[in-house]
């Protein structure tokens, strides 16, 4: 971040005013640095006109995205919609802020027209709403494998399933296995070991490299 | 006739490209504005061009594919793959690339996916901006958080990536990296790479041990020639580096960034390098250079090279050895999956990505130092033209008529492969059967000790942006906030997406110092003895014995290049 950054965005400020803050969050015991609490999200019904056309929709969408404040930003052309997640002025965080007013002055720059009782507002908790979500995500569809139909895929899906969770846990027991052996090959680094350790066929550790990149 | 300047595409008037034959049309953006507009690849008499023009910023003209006959061969064998089942970001993507990710409409799962452990750097490389300098943030998620990160890969639905690239920053520069790597392998993934100078290893005996004892499966390093010219950042420290590797039976991927008129003329070079060290180095995986960021024109024109440029000097260096013809694009390889994957009914990698971004080709090195590609003795093309007609027959049959039509189609492969060819060492059949009927992959990285694997990736710049190529990438980052990024989103608009995302997970420097009493961020630099380095016993053996297979060797010195005057400077 240069030092303009700083400035124009009050990030500085941010971190002062709100030194005491917690990043730290916790989740089935783990402690996870999430930077976000409550934020705010924006719909706004928009004239299509304004938006131009997708292209335009997508650069505007682009447009918002560069403000660090903007933490989503969608520009639905077809439906003449732009719906806006945002860390408000008044949260308490040390990341940029932004207020709605700001925002609506970035779409009134962009040549969209934003008329105040077409704006619903909401808050919108950070962490339960995106984050988590982000890391569980839905599953919104079913793929089969190539050749093979839903119904005859329904079948055996299960059985597929456990046996790719099998083969989870039997590589790792593989896996270490093949470290005892590598620990008795190398006593300089891991010390002496006495028991006499083979290698299983199969269990070099190595892994598949196929491809490429 | 007199060979027309390299740079001349550029310069004609619209007109006359106007009339150049079109091949494709894609969608791509304005390199100032980022507006998406309409890319049209067209014909320009051996070169694959791409024009577009913005309303605000006129016309943009760019090198695709330096060969129009490669072109058309590879992408005869695109397909799409299926995407995931569960994207992290399900929103429907009709503002691709700024929709990322991935979306509903990504169409690859993630084949190999990148985690960012940190921002600091022991290097200051002049054309990098990523490496947290003075005073800035450093982005370092803790070994909690990367298990998240793992684990949220792992979950993707119905194929979870199973190679992850550990990349940074510098890696090694974490404390905790081997239990970074054993987390990745708890998490599942089998194939795990790092991306290191390597420099540290050099530093640090013993370490490439414990590394691969930890899980390591390669070291993905950055290796730009064999000259100290081409390759002022790892140059003096690769034969420590090659021995340690060796000492830990730690494979090493060797990638050179391809930039023109720069180190372009070493390529035979270091593939002749990779070949006498083949016992460890697995593979050079080359990247023409990807030229993202305000640049002169001028400048951007003679420096830009894209993978059949790359190809093409392959063969010119090596003398025909490794021609144009052995190479094949990713997709190819997607097709031996899908077989697999029809015959027996369980999900399998797909290589989904498009086929202007990546190829590849193996190489056999045989006993009598004979260098022999693939194709010289598989006919590559035919074998998997049938394995996907035998695809397309399969679908809707039960499954005894299934392993019939698998079964005439294995008996079949004996005719791809010319047997006389063949390096003396390997039959090919035997492997190939193998593989198909035990899935028994094993014999194919026993193979590997013997065989090079060269490939290509050119990641896209603002200038050859293709959003065709970008919507099916399976190169992917994931972050911190649980979003996975396609590679070619997150570095090409880093304002949007790698900076933002990371600037908002890191950890300020104030709270990084006190949490480190001592650190410094010019602790952290590395500093080189070239005197030492020079004299060491490894460095001569390395570079001075080397063995010539492809006739590469005694080549003029290169003239001083950009890098090394900025290194003087
Ligand atoms: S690149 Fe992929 S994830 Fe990103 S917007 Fe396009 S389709 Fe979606
Ligand atoms: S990283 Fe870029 S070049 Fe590679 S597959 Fe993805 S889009 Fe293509
Ligand atoms: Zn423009």
């Amino acid at each position: 971040m240069n030092k303009e950054d700083i400035n124009t965005n009050g990030f500085l400020n941010d971190l002062n005013n709100n030194e005491d803050f917690n990043e730290i969050i916790e989740i089935d015991g783990n402690q996870y640095r999430v930077p976000y609490r409550k934020v705010k999200e924006i719909t706004i019904n928009v004239d299509k006109k304004d938006l131009i056309d997708m292209p335009h929709s997508t650069r505007l969408q682009y447009r918002l995205l560069l403000n660090d404040a903007i933490l989503r930003a969608r520009v639905e052309f077809i439906k003449g919609k732009i719906t806006i997640v945002y860390n408000p002025t008044d949260a308490v965080n040390r990341k940029p802020k932004i207020s709605r007013d700001e925002i609506i002055k970035i779409l009134n720059e962009n040549g969209v027209k934003v008329e105040k009782d077409k704006i619903e507002e909401r808050d919108l908790d950070y962490v339960e709403e995106i984050y988590k979500k982000q890391f569980e995500p839905q599953q919104i569809r079913e793929s089969v494998p190539y050749g093979y139909t839903k119904e005859e895929w329904k079948k055996y899906k299960d059985a597929f399933w456990s046996k790719v969770d099998k083969n989870n846990k039997s590589k790792l027991e593989s896996f270490k296995e093949w470290q005892k052996y590598y620990e008795s090959q190398h006593p300089d680094i891991f010390g002496t070991i006495k028991e006499k350790i083979k290698l299983k066929k199969g269990s070099n550790g190595k892994g598949f490299w196929f491809h490429g990149i | 006739m007199e060979k027309e300047d390299i740079t001349a595409p550029y310069h004609r008037n619209i007109e006359e490209i106007e009339k150049m034959p079109i091949l494709d049309r894609t969608m791509t953006v304005c390199p100032e504005c980022k507006l998406v507009i309409e890319g049209i690849i067209y014909k320009d008499g051996e070169n694959v061009m791409i024009r577009k023009h913005c309303p605000e910023h006129g016309w943009f003209i760019e090198k695709y594919w330096e060969d129009y006959d490669m072109y058309m061969k590879m992408r005869s064998l695109n397909y799409f793959g299926r995407g995931i089942d569960n994207p992290n970001y399900a929103v429907t993507g009709e503002n691709c690339p700024f929709d990322c990710g991935l979306c509903d409409r990504h169409k690859s799962h993630t084949g190999l996916a990148n985690v960012v452990v940190t921002n600091r750097c022991h290097l200051s490389c002049w054309y990098c901006f990523f490496y947290a300098k003075e005073g800035e943030p450093v982005y370092e998620p803790t070994l909690t958080e990367l298990k998240h990160i793992f684990k949220n890969l792992r979950s993707q639905k119905p194929i979870p990536p199973n190679a992850i690239q550990i990349t940074g920053g510098e890696p090694l520069l974490r404390p905790d990296i081997e239990d970074i790597i054993y987390a990745a392998k708890e998490a599942g993934f089998d194939q795990i790479q790092l991306n290191t100078t390597g420099i540290v290893l050099s530093q640090k005996p013993g370490l490439a041990i414990r590394l691969r004892h930890a899980g390591t499966s390669t070291l993905y390093m950055s290796f730009d020639g064999v000259s100290k010219r081409a390759n002022p950042k790892n140059h003096w420290e690769i034969p420590i580096i090659l021995n340690e590797a060796r000492k830990a039976n730690l494979g090493i991927v060797l990638v050179p960034t391809v930039i023109r008129g720069i180190n372009d003329q070493e390529l035979g070079q270091i593939i002749n390098f990779a070949l006498n060290n083949i016992d460890i180095v697995r593979a050079v995986n080359f990247q023409p250079v990807s030229l993202v960021g305000r640049m002169p024109d001028r400048l951007r024109e003679k420096q830009r090279i894209t993978i059949p440029g790359a190809i093409k000097l392959i063969e010119e260096q090596t003398h025909g050895v490794i021609a144009k013809e052995d190479w094949f694009s990713v997709p190819y390889a997607g097709g031996i999956n899908k077989f697999i994957e029809a015959l027996s009914g369980e999900f399998k990698y797909d290589l989904s990505i498009h086929f202007a971004c990546g190829a590849g080709t193996y190489i056999f090195l045989d006993s009598d130092g004979k260098v022999i590609p693939i194709t010289r003795f598989v006919d590559v093309e035919g074998l998997l033209d049938s394995l996907q007609k035998a695809v397309n027959e399969m679908e809707g049959k039960n499954k005894i008529e299934r392993k019939i039509i698998a079964l005439r189609t294995l008996m079949g492969i004996k005719k791809f492969i010319d047997k006389n060819k063949q390096p003396k060492s390997v039959n090919f059949t035997k492997l190939l059967l193998s593989i198909f009927i035990k899935r028994d992959f094993a014999s194919m990285a026993a193979l590997q000790m013997k065989t090079l694997f060269l490939g290509m990736m050119h990641f896209q710049d603002e200038y050859t942006y293709d959003i065709h190529r970008v919507e099916k990438c399976d190169i992917h980052y994931a972050m911190p906030d649980g979003k996975v990024l396609p590679f070619c989103t997150f570095n090409v608009f880093p304002e949007v997406y790698r900076d933002k995302i990371q600037r908002a997970y890191s950890i300020p420097s104030k709270e990084w110092e006190a949490k480190h009493p001592g650190w410094t961020y010019a602790s952290d630099k590395y500093h080189r003895d070239v005197k030492s380095l020079e004299s060491n016993e490894l460095y001569k053996k390395t570079y001075l014995e080397m063995k010539d297979y492809l006739g590469v060797m005694n080549k003029v010195q290169m003239p001083q290049t950009i890098i090394e005057k900025e290194v003087e400077k």
